[in-house]
This record gives structure tokens, C-alpha cells and sequence, in this order.
């Protein structure tokens, strides 16, 4: 513990959480060894592994406050990215654009794709799939990422590396992780539409980012719900209620 | 101004950044530059175009980062720094004196640091005064500025430093303002005027390096989030020494080092935009006159990924957010509104009132008339039972104005309701369109014709005797202004305990601050209040320190502080306020916010700290200052009190 101790004090964090992680293949429920080393791990970048450490010392020393001190100080860390990426979110308004007619813009697009992110889910399909079912089919592609734990339609594998990735036309992309966008200024996308799906500022903000093409162009936003479309403040079009999907989409196309 | 045009320790060496590739998946690499192509730091016409760049977009100084050279006994690169004829572009050298990057220090074979002889730093100095002699060269106040990077590298730094002065004065060049890296330790006991962050040291952020997907096998190095090393400088406090702020743009060593690189990833203009805009506000804050003084570390420095010079990828973005930055910062804490703005606006302001309605009972009872004043917000589940708990207090003479700011669930409707329902007091419901806790507050403070108003949260309870209780006190003690103590209850109702460590901080700080000389001694390190809610005040106060001002979080605190200067703060040790603590309270979410505001407040308090009644007998006075400064709070002490106060030991 005190060579543990002397390497965190001299800056050494990568030997003082070998040496702490020694100390705990020892004694598992050694209260400073896992405490300090949750502060080591914060101090070399591993908050998730910080968290967890920081966690089990509150459990093994409940009436010591620096662990709970500790904790809380992390867990604001992660608040306060998400409040950083709030407001920078706001500073993305020149990057969204207005489209009055979405109607004619569906219907005018000579092909359209679908790109679904690696976090899509049954309750994405369900807010999705009146709208897939009323594209005529001869003009819509569906895309997955080849991680996606969730295959609705037969969708196609997006592999941009091997060249596997829609080119032109009219793109929506529905959620916003996404394992790339370098592909997509390539792919010369007559338009970009995101459907933003879930409340993560930071992941809504490298999405934005990465869609314009790092703001070279704008993109446009639909928002899952209504929810959503009052946190961002961002311009952007609603997802009819599940109910009237199928009439609002349908008088769309 | 800018904090790195022309790094010697990594020259510029454009064939590196041209080769440099991607370690992962989305590594934006290699950095293209854009209308300055793969320039010549020293061409002077390159040089002319990059000042009208930096000038166009609002940055008023290059600082040259230079090395001394043993073997000739010069500045290096000292070309970089001989103008284009005619230029006025101001200039300052920071002497780059050993390796300050956050790479490799954690190798445990961290490279021996060379040290710097008195002989030495002497001739650094006479390298220099020719160039301080320079129309342009950058002065703060007449002084001309010159950075050390490493203070420790300096053999005999104090004496070191007192030497320069009394050198430069006499080469009649002016006593220089001399700054040091660092931010946490005491530069000024070295003889330092200031200190200077030089991100990305100094910061914790988060590693992204399980979140990439690696494209180059050998790759051994870091990748680290933007994001949390802006959150931490955004969410850090005021330290106790001057301290100038710096930002950054971004950070990517690969074309140095491509298979051990620490890589910064998530910057976006729109970031950057966000950390200068505060790095401004809190500069306007801390200092004044030409102190105010904003670093960017970039400009050159192509081989780390750091610069605000055009590229392909990103254009002019990242210049344009910081001259958008420049121009959108507004520092000052809002002003409380005047007693005769808040009758004269009446609820006419932003959140002008749309609808009133109120209970036929026409009040009156012994004892002197309280308003109690309370604004609502979407709280339908416990406005009610907060209503009841004021409406069944023991004091008899009360009337009771909610304020509903714009609820969107039911509570507008439930407090109409229970206005023409009650029977017992008189009631007055005012809908106004959301405006914020602030507006809603001084909205319901213009309504209110009691000579003393008492506030309470939506959500929140009095015990039953409160307002007897504190009103005696309040006379007994002529006390314009009181608080009790409080007790905490979840969204149930139930009583947390210490086993809550949020909790017990915050009673820890009540009774910390309340056992104190003076509340005051616990109100300038937090609200020891806890809320608006448990404000009990004479009307007049509001005619000498006006309402509450425009803050989105603080606006109680700043409040009691302005009170502060007009009366006595009573405190009353019995939990007479029950405060709920929800999941989602506002200060977490918007918790950079709250670090802002806080500062804000504390500046302002402090501002006139010479002139507070508390602190007239020098004793009293001499406590006070080492309690704050005890207290992390002696950056905000004015300079002649915090210097004064440390010689005195």
C-alpha cells in the first residue's frame, strides 16, 4: 500500500493501480486499496472502472464520506459532460436545416436508405416501421451496422470499408450511434435526415457533427417524440404518435 | 491572445503531419491545412497572412514559445519572431525551459529535467530585453509579459526572478509581468505575478480507448474524451492565485508519434465556442483592466493537432467560434431589480400574467400581515399539500400569492381550484407564462402587501408553527431577514437521515456555518439555506437590495448575500422548513451553470467586502478573511487584503 501510495503521490498512476490491483488479489475487501485505486483509475481515464471501484468502497467503508465523496464527484463529472453537450447543442442551430415541405422531399427523392444505428431496437422498429412500409419498396434500402443486435427487414450489411454503403439519394439516419461517419461525404447524399431517438446530448452532438460533414452541410432533424423535440430545442420535425403513423406517413408518401 | 505560435519542442515538421494516419476508426488524420497550405513559420508574408487571420478574428497577440539555445546563446526559433516590416501585431515570448506535455509522465522513466543556472537565465534575459524594447511587444498595464514554462527548471528561482526586475528596469524596459504554467501551486511565493493553465495538463479526461475501434495494431497510446477535460475546467473553482485561463481547440500527437499518441476525440467548434466563452466570462470575473487576458493554446502547432489555422475538414470553424465566443460572453451578474421596477413591471416582464384568481376571504387576525409567496412549477403531486401546510400555519394574519409559471401539467388547475375552495385565507393564484424560478418569484414579491413575505418551494412544507416562530425571533432580534433549520423528505414525505451522504454534507454545512461567529461565515462557502423557501424577510429589505435577480440557480443565494450588507441573518435552530429532495433537482443538471452563477455571486459579495458591517472591527475582520481563505474562497479576498492578511502570517 505504501509503495502504491508514493507511486499515486509521484504522478506514476499506471504503477500505483498495478500495485493497488496487487494489494486487492490479496485482500478483495481491503477498503483504501479499492478506494485509492478508483482514484488511480479516474486519474488515468477509466471513469467506468473508477465508478465501479468507488462504488464497492462506499459499500466496505459506509461511514467513511471520502469514498461517497469521491463517488458523487464522478458521477457529477458525467452530468456535467451532458450539460456541456446541452449547450453546445444549441450552438448547432446554423447546421440544421428547415425543411417546410417534408412530404414532397420524401416523395421527390429519386432513392431513399435508411441507415439504423448500433443501439436500434424493437421500440425503434415500432416507431419506424410504419414509415418503411409505406416507402415503395423499389426505392428504399435499408442499412444495419454488422454489430446491430436487432435485424428488421432483412436489412443490409453497412460495411464502408468494403465498400458496403449507400451513395446518393436521400439518407435518414434513425439514432445517432453510428461506428462511422467518414464514409458519408464520399457517399454524396442529396440530403441528410437524422431521426434522433434518444435523449444523449454528447451522442446527438457527434452525430450532427459527423452527418454535416463536420458542417459543411446541414442535415435535418425528426424527432421520435415530442419529449425529445422539447429537450433539444432543435428545429426538426415530430414522429406522428404510433397511432397515426400509418395516416400521416402515408400522406406524406 | 495566443499561447503557442511556433512550438520549438515540436517544430513544425509538415512532412510528419502529411504522413500521419489513422490510428482507429474516424481518427481525423492527417491534418490538411487549408488557404495557408504547408507554410514557412518564418516567411514573412505567411506571417503577415496569419496575423490578419489571427487579428480578423478577434486574437491581439502571438506568445512565442522558445528554447534557449547553450551553444549560441539565443532564443530559438528566434526567426519566428522577427516581424514582417511594418507590423504592429503584439508579440511575447514564453520560454519553453522543459517538456510540460501529460505524455510519458506517467512512464515511470520519466526523462531527467534539465536545470537552469543563474548564468544562464541571466543571459535568457539580456536574449530578450531587445525584444521587449519593441513598440509590440505585448504589455499588461506597461509591463511587458514573459512566460516560464518550468519555474522548478530555474536554479535559485526566486532570486532568479528579482534579478529580471531589477535588470529590466535597468534596461528602462518596465518591471515585467512575469506568468508560470501551473495551476494548482503557489507561484506567487516563487515571485510570479500569475500563473497560466497550459492545457491539456493539469486535467483527469476520460480514456475513449475501449470505445474506438483500432485500425492500426501497433498503436500504444491514449485516447482521451474532449469533453471531460472542458467539463473538469468548467466545473473547476476559483483558486486563491492569479491564475489566467487557456483553451484549446483540440489535441492529437500522432503526426509526433503515430503508434503512441494521446489523441483528444469529441472536439467541435461548438465546444470550443462553449469553454472560451467561460474561459471569458470567468477572466472578466477574476481580474480587471488589461489583466484581462484570454490564452489559446494552438497556432503552428500542426504535428499536435492543435490549431486554429484553416484545415480541409474544419475550415475556419474553429477561429469563427472563438471570435462568436468573444462577442456572445456577458460576465456580469445580473442586477437585482429595484424595488420600483418590480411594482412598476407587476408581473409585466417575461412572464407576464394571464390569468388571476383568488379566494373571496378577506383576511385579517392578529399579529403582523405575512405574504407568502410561492411559485409552482409542474409539481401537481405536491403543490397541495404544500398550499395546506401554509394555510394551516399557527399565525394568523397571512395571505398567500402563488405564482404558477407556466405549469404544463395540472397544477395551474389544481390551484385554482383550492383558491376558490379555501375558505380560510385569502388566496391569490397568478398564471404567467414560464420565466424561470426568478421571475415567478418577483412576480409574486410585487403582489405581496405584507410587511413580511415569506417564500416556499411548490414541493416543499412548513411545520406548523413556523411562521409564529421565526416572527418572534425576527422582533425579538430586529432581524430583517431569517432562516430556520431544515429538514429533508423524499418525494414520499419521508425524513432523510445521515445515512444519505448528499444529506449529510449539507447538514454538515448548515451546522458548520450556523455554528459560526455569523451564518455569513457559512453563506459565502454555500447556501446554508438550502432554498428560496426558507426565506422569511421584511418587506423593506426588498426596497434597499431590490428582488431577485436574473440567475437561474442562484438567485436565492445572491439574495441572502445582498442581505447581508443590511441586516443581521437569524438563524432559527429548529427544522421548520422541509425541503424535498428530488431525483432530478435543477442544480445537478445544470450544475456548470451553477459553478458560473456561484462565482458570479461570490464576486459581487466580495466586490464591497471592505464596507460589510460585520467586518468593522479589524478583529472580526482578520477572522472573517481566514476563514474564507481557509475556506478555498481567498481568490476572491481583494488583492491588498489577501497579501496583507498572508504576511501577517
Amino acid at each position: 500500500m505504501y509503495a502504491a501510495l508514493a507511486a499515486q503521490q509521484n504522478g506514476l498512476t499506471t504503477t500505483a493501480a498495478s500495485l493497488y490491483t496487487r494489494v486487492l488479489e490479496r485482500e478483495p475487501t481491503n477498503f483504501d486499496a479499492t478506494h485509492m485505486l478508483g482514484v488511480v483509475q479516474y486519474q488515468r481515464g477509466r471513469f467506468d472502472e473508477a465508478l465501479t471501484l468507488l462504488q464497492r468502497a462506499k459499500q466496505l467503508g459506509p461511514d467513511i464520506s471520502a469514498a461517497a465523496q469521491n463517488f458523487r464527484l464522478l458521477e457529477s463529472v458525467f452530468a456535467n459532460e451532458i450539460e456541456l453537450c446541452r449547450d453546445a447543442l444549441a450552438r448547432t442551430s446554423g447546421l440544421i436545416e428547415n425543411i417546410p415541405d417534408m412530404s414532397s422531399v420524401l416523395a421527390d427523392a429519386p432513392s431513399s436508405h435508411i441507415v439504423l444505428s448500433s443501439e436500434f431496437s424493437e421500440q425503434d422498429r415500432a416507431s419506424l416501421e410504419p414509415i418503411i412500409e409505406r416507402v415503395p419498396r423499389g426505392r428504399l434500402t435499408l442499412w444495419r451496422p454488422r454489430d446491430a443486435k436487432f435485424n428488421p427487414l432483412g436489412a443490409r450489411v453497412l460495411d464502408p470499408q468494403s465498400g458496403l454503403n449507400p451513395v446518393g439519394g436521400l439518407m435518414i439516419f434513425c439514432g445517432m450511434l453510428h461506428s462511422s461517419f467518414s464514409w458519408i461525404p464520399a457517399a454524396r447524399p442529396e440530403r441528410v435526415i437524422l431521426i434522433v431517438t434518444r435523449d444523449l446530448p454528447g451522442m446527438l452532438l457527434d452525430a450532427i457533427r459527423g452527418l454535416s460533414g463536420e458542417g459543411r452541410k446541414a442535415i435535418a432533424l425528426i424527432y421520435a417524440t415530442s419529449e425529445l423535440a422539447t429537450r433539444f430545442r432543435l428545429r426538426g420535425d415530430v414522429l406522428p404518435p404510433l397511432d397515426d403513423h400509418v395516416e400521416k406517413v402515408s400522406s406524406l408518401l | 491572445m495566443n499561447e503557442s505560435a511556433g512550438s520549438p519542442k515540436n517544430d513544425l515538421d509538415w512532412a510528419r503531419v502529411r504522413n500521419a494516419s489513422p490510428n482507429f476508426v474516424d481518427h481525423y488524420q492527417p491534418h490538411i491545412p487549408r488557404e495557408l497550405g504547408y507554410y514557412d513559420t518564418g516567411d514573412l508574408v505567411v506571417r503577415e497572412a496569419q496575423e490578419h487571420l489571427a487579428r480578423q478574428h478577434g486574437i491581439s497577440a502571438f506568445c512565442y514559445l522558445c528554447r534557449w539555445d547553450e551553444r549560441t546563446s539565443q532564443l530559438v526559433p528566434k526567426r519566428q519572431i522577427v516581424a514582417p516590416d511594418g507590423s504592429e501585431f503584439p508579440f511575447c515570448v514564453c520560454w519553453e525551459n522543459g517538456s510540460v506535455d501529460p505524455v510519458a509522465e506517467d512512464a515511470g522513466d520519466a526523462p531527467q529535467r534539465r536545470i537552469f543556472s543563474v548564468r544562464t537565465s541571466a543571459a535568457f534575459l539580456q536574449e530578450l530585453i531587445p525584444l521587449m524594447r519593441e513598440e509590440r511587444y505585448f504589455r499588461i498595464d506597461g509591463r511587458p509579459l514573459v512566460i516560464v514554462a518550468r519555474p522548478e527548471a530555474i536554479a535559485e528561482t526566486v532570486s532568479v526572478l528579482r534579478m529580471w526586475r531589477d535588470e529590466c528596469e535597468r534596461a528602462d524596459v518596465g518591471n515585467p509581468y512575469l506568468v508560470c504554467f501551473g495551476t494548482a501551486w503557489g507561484s506567487n511565493a516563487l515571485g510570479f505575478d500569475a500563473a497560466v493553465e497550459f492545457p491539456p495538463a493539469g486535467f483527469f479526461p476520460e480514456s475513449y480507448l475501449s470505445r474506438v475501434s483500432l485500425t492500426n495494431r501497433a498503436f500504444k497510446g491514449e485516447v482521451r474524451g474532449y469533453r471531460s477535460s472542458l467539463a473538469q475546467s468548467l466545473a473547476a473553482l476559483r483558486p486563491a492565485h492569479k491564475l489566467f485561463q487557456t483553451v484549446m481547440p483540440a489535441w492529437d500527437e500522432t503526426a509526433c508519434n503515430q503508434d503512441s499518441a494521446m489523441t483528444f476525440v469529441g472536439s467541435t467548434p461548438e465546444l470550443f465556442a462553449q469553454w472560451t466563452e467561460r474561459a471569458i466570462q470567468r477572466t472578466w470575473l477574476r481580474f480587471a483592466g488589461e489583466e484581462r487576458v484570454v490564452f489559446i493554446r494552438s497556432w503552428n502547432e500542426w504535428n499536435l493537432g492543435c490549431h486554429l489555422e484553416p484545415d480541409l475538414r474544419y475550415g475556419r470553424q474553429y477561429l469563427e467560434a472563438f471570435r462568436s465566443a468573444m462577442q456572445t460572453a456577458r460576465a456580469v451578474p445580473p442586477e437585482r431589480p429595484t424595488w420600483s421596477a418590480l411594482r412598476r413591471s407587476n408581473g409585466t416582464s417575461a412572464g407576464a400574467a394571464s390569468r388571476i384568481v383568488r379566494s373571496s376571504f378577506d383576511p385579517s387576525g392578529a399579529g403582523s400581515r405575512v405574504s407568502v409567496v410561492m411559485p409552482a412549477y409542474n409539481h401537481e403531486r405536491y403543490v397541495i399539500p404544500a398550499l395546506d401546510s401554509v394555510v394551516t400555519q399557527s399565525h394568523d394574519n397571512l395571505e398567500v400569492i402563488v405564482v404558477d409559471d407556466g405549469s404544463t401539467d395540472s397544477t395551474g388547475a389544481l390551484l385554482d381550484e383550492y383558491a376558490v375552495r379555501c375558505k380560510s385565507r385569502r388566496i391569490t393564484v397568478v398564471h404567467q407564462q414560464n420565466a424561470g424560478a426568478h421571475e415567478a418569484l418577483n412576480h409574486g414579491l410585487s403582489l405581496a402587501a405584507g410587511e413580511y413575505l415569506a417564500l416556499i418551494n411548490s414541493d416543499d412544507l412548513y411545520a406548523a408553527h413556523r411562521l409564529e416562530l421565526m416572527l418572534a425571533e425576527m422582533k425579538a432580534d430586529e432581524a430583517a431577514f431569517a432562516f430556520s433549520n431544515t429538514c429533508f423528505i423524499d418525494e414520499d414525505g419521508g425524513e432523510i437521515g445521515d445515512e444519505d451522504y448528499y444529506v449529510a454534507e449539507l447538514r454538515a454545512a448548515i451546522a458548520s456555518g450556523t455554528g459560526a461567529p455569523d451564518p455569513l461565515y457559512g453563506f459565502i462557502v454555500t447556501n446554508i439555506a438550502i432554498s428560496t423557501g426558507n426565506f422569511v424577510f421584511r418587506q423593506n429589505l426588498l426596497h434597499e437590495i431590490g428582488g431577485f435577480c436574473a440567475m437561474r440557480i442562484c438567485h436565492d443565494w445572491d439574495f441572502v448575500m445582498a442581505a447581508s450588507y443590511r441586516t443581521p441573518l437569524l438563524f432559527i435552530d429548529e427544522p421548520l422548513y422541509l425541503y424535498r429532495l428530488h431525483r432530478a433537482n435543477t442544480f445537478s443538471s445544470r450544475r456548470l451553470l451553477g459553478c458560473l452563477e456561484i462565482e458570479q455571486l461570490q464576486s459581487r459579495f466580495f466586490a464591497d467586502i471592505g464596507s460589510h458591517p460585520l467586518l468593522k472591527e479589524a478583529r472580526s475582520a482578520r477572522r472573517f478573511f481566514a476563514h474564507a481563505r481557509a475556506r478555498g474562497l481567498g481568490g476572491f479576498l481583494p488583492y491588498n487584503i489577501s497579501t496583507r492578511s498572508r504576511a501577517k502570517g
